[in-house]
């Protein structure tokens, strides 16, 4: 009987197992697309957090939840991902790391939904690259994934302060990116405009 | 905010694994999975959630388990329900029972198909109709027994004894004896069910609650009087009883059963009625033992003795099986009880000392009567049961032929006394009555109540004595 229980066990760790992957894997996948932007890196990094959940499970772990785990290792292999490339960027955003106070305006989750009003999604997406990827993530996780801030201070390993201040600050950013994108090309409107009136 | 994060998930829905992708990764994972099988040993899951849901499927072929313990467990669980649990509930069944189908149609014809000896099958099929005929006794005594389950029950009662009948035929091409002991158990109980159905009818009519109870019990006395009659000319017909070896051993079986019955009985049944049934039992003994000893000189007539033996066995069995017999019918009248020599002999010697007291009485009253006509009478009435008293101290016959001539010498008595009730001066009799002859005659009345209380003394007229006659006037 004792045999019987442990095998039933098993099948269904296994079944658990397959059904998070069934559900998540695009999610999880399109989270690493949009950070490494790179397809095949992303899909790898997927199947890595699978192993490595799957090695979690070997080794008599409880998962008790499979998202904000599999968030989690996903989390953690991106960044690893980045410290492999060495990318500049990485450096400018480890020295922005200081700033991280806050004030109250970007503490409040209200102002945030304010601000994000005035941003338009679709072009706010294709400019997610351009963004520090300690902004980037925690945006992703917001409006993508759609975590809370509480999941997301779990998964960054920060303050649902730190996760609103950088939420906030993203959004900004982006904003001003796009005004800049608008005014650009605005200007080059107009000059073509002037360009076509010479 | 909302326009924002809606339009932001949209464009990022737009991301997503393509099919191949998808399939590979999952390859990927699974083969994983399958390389680092989880170890056999465990932990408990906390919260173990069943997901069977697994729309993509990764092979071409699925398997899935065969719950084959549930299933036995289940189907086992059933079959116990069905075949002992249904049909154990069902033996308490009435007609109109849900289960009644069930014990008539299944449990009876179950036991009929696995009994193979000839002879147990005709006791078998009397059982069957003893059933039936319980069944409408326990409907009727709950006022449910209708003329169509009245009908119904006379049909089984008809259609049982024609079995029991033809595994008569049957057995008696195989084995004669047996089946002469087979029809003489068939009969007796018919017949005591007949009488017992009787009796409920006459004490249905006493009751007052007539028509509706009695027509249904009717309906199934002649039924089983139907059974019995062309059985009674089949009797007729083999007259000679079976061999003797094959009664005596069915009789023994019987008197075993007999007093297997009677420690069952003991303590749940009121005394009296045991010491009736002991007493039948020891009357059946008795027979035996002078049929046993008859056998050296006279063997048919050991025989013919056993065959009544064995009737009356098999009327004490069912008197005691069927309890509903013996609320309606009186043991005496199913089974008399036979008296022993010693017993009889206290009997005749009661009734010669009753009627010699009669005899003194009626010298002394006519003593007092002066009318000459009516003292010759007398004179030859009191001739006439000297004479009587006479015969009956002489007579080496049975108990019976006894009674009847005690009874003559009564009659005559007790005309003598009425007779002289209406001459004989009153005040003197009354007196002297008090004084002298009462006290006797009271006394052997109550020996004779005494004694008699377990007889039947039907022809036993209680001496009509000085006070009742003091009383008549």
């Amino acid at each position: 009987m004792a045999g019987k229980e442990t095998t039933d066990n098993v099948s269904d760790h296994e079944t658990r197992f397959l059904k998070a992957f069934e559900e998540y894997n695009d999610a999880l996948f399109r989270h690493a697309l949009i950070r490494v932007s790179n397809r095949e890196k992303a899909i790898d990094i997927v199947h890595d957090t699978f192993t490595k959940v799957w090695s979690y499970l070997r080794d008599g772990y409880e998962i008790d939840s499979f998202r904000p785990f599999l968030y989690k290792v996903l989390n953690n292999l991106i960044i690893d991902e980045y410290r492999k490339r060495k990318e500049a960027s990485l450096d400018a955003l480890m020295e922005m790391e200081g700033v991280d106070e806050g004030s109250f305006d970007e503490l409040s989750e209200s102002t945030v939904e304010v601000l994000a009003a005035t941003i338009d999604g679709k072009k706010a997406f294709d400019l997610l690259e351009e963004l520090p990827d300690q902004y980037r993530e925690v945006i992703i996780l917001r409006f993508v994934d759609q975590l809370g801030p509480k999941e997301i201070s779990e998964l960054v390993e920060e303050t649902e302060n730190i996760v609103s201040v950088r939420i906030h600050r993203g959004l900004k950013i982006l904003r001003q990116k796009i005004e800049a994108k608008d005014e650009y090309a605005e200007e080059r409107r107009k000059a073509k405009q002037k360009h076509e009136k010479i | 905010m909302k326009r924002f994060s809606e339009q932001l998930k949209i464009k990022a829905e737009s991301v997503k694994l393509r099919a191949a992708e998808k399939r590979e990764l999952r390859e990927r994972v699974v083969s994983y999975m399958e390389y680092h099988p989880l170890p056999a040993e465990m932990k408990a899951i906390k919260t173990p959630a069943k997901i069977v849901t697994n729309k993509q499927l990764a092979e071409p072929f699925t398997s899935f388990q065969i719950p084959f313990i549930s299933i036995f467990k289940y189907s086992a669980f059933t079959a116990v329900l069905l075949l002992l649990v249904v049909p154990f509930v069902a033996e308490k069944a009435v007609p109109g029972d849900a289960l009644y189908a069930v014990k008539v149609q299944f449990n009876e014809e179950l036991r009929s198909t696995l009994t193979f000896d000839t002879y147990q099958k005709v006791e078998w099929e009397t059982e069957r109709l003893n059933r039936r005929i319980a069944e409408a006794r326990l409907l009727a005594s709950e006022g449910r027994l209708t003329e169509a389950a009245g009908a119904d029950v006379a049909e089984a009662v008809r259609v049982h004894s024609a079995n029991a009948q033809r595994e008569i035929a049957e057995l008696r091409i195989e084995d004669e004896d047996a089946a002469t002991i087979a029809s003489i158990t068939l009969d007796s109980t018919l017949e005591l069910q007949s009488d017992s159905l009787r009796g409920e009818d006459e004490l249905a009519l006493v009751d007052g609650k007539t028509l509706l109870t009695d027509r249904p019990t009717n309906l199934i006395a002649s039924a089983i009087d139907e059974a019995r009659t062309p059985k009674e000319d089949e009797a007729l017909s083999t007259s000679t009883p079976p061999a003797y070896g094959k009664l005596i051993a069915r009789v023994e079986q019987n008197t075993t059963r007999i007093y297997e019955l009677l420690s069952a009985l003991e303590g749940v049944a009121p005394a009296k009625d045991l010491v009736e049934v002991t007493r039948r039992a020891e009357d059946i003994n008795r027979a035996i033992e002078e049929a046993v000893n008859l056998y050296t000189t006279d063997e048919a007539e050991a025989r013919v003795r056993l065959v009544t033996v064995l009737q009356r066995t098999q009327r004490l069995i069912t008197y005691m099986t069927e309890l509903e017999v013996i609320k309606t019918i009186d043991i005496e009248t199913l089974i008399p009880v036979v008296l022993t020599e010693s017993e009889q002999d206290a009997q005749k010697s009661l009734l010669t000392e009753e009627l010699t007291q009669k005899l003194n009485l009626i010298e002394g009253l006519e003593n007092r009567v002066s009318d000459p006509e009516v003292r010759a009478k007398v004179r030859f009435g009191i001739a006439e049961i000297d004479n009587i008293l006479i015969a009956m101290s002489q007579s080496t016959t049975s108990l019976e032929v006894f009674k009847e001539v005690a009874q003559s010498g009564m009659d005559l008595a007790d005309d003598s006394l009425l007779l002289l009730e209406q001459f004989v001066d009153l005040s003197q009799v009354t007196k002297d009555d008090k004084g002298t002859s009462t006290t006797p005659v009271d006394e052997t009345e109550e020996v004779l109540i005494e004694d008699l209380v377990s007889t039947s003394s039907d022809e036993t007229v209680l001496p009509l004595t000085p006070t009742d006659v003091v009383d008549s006037l």
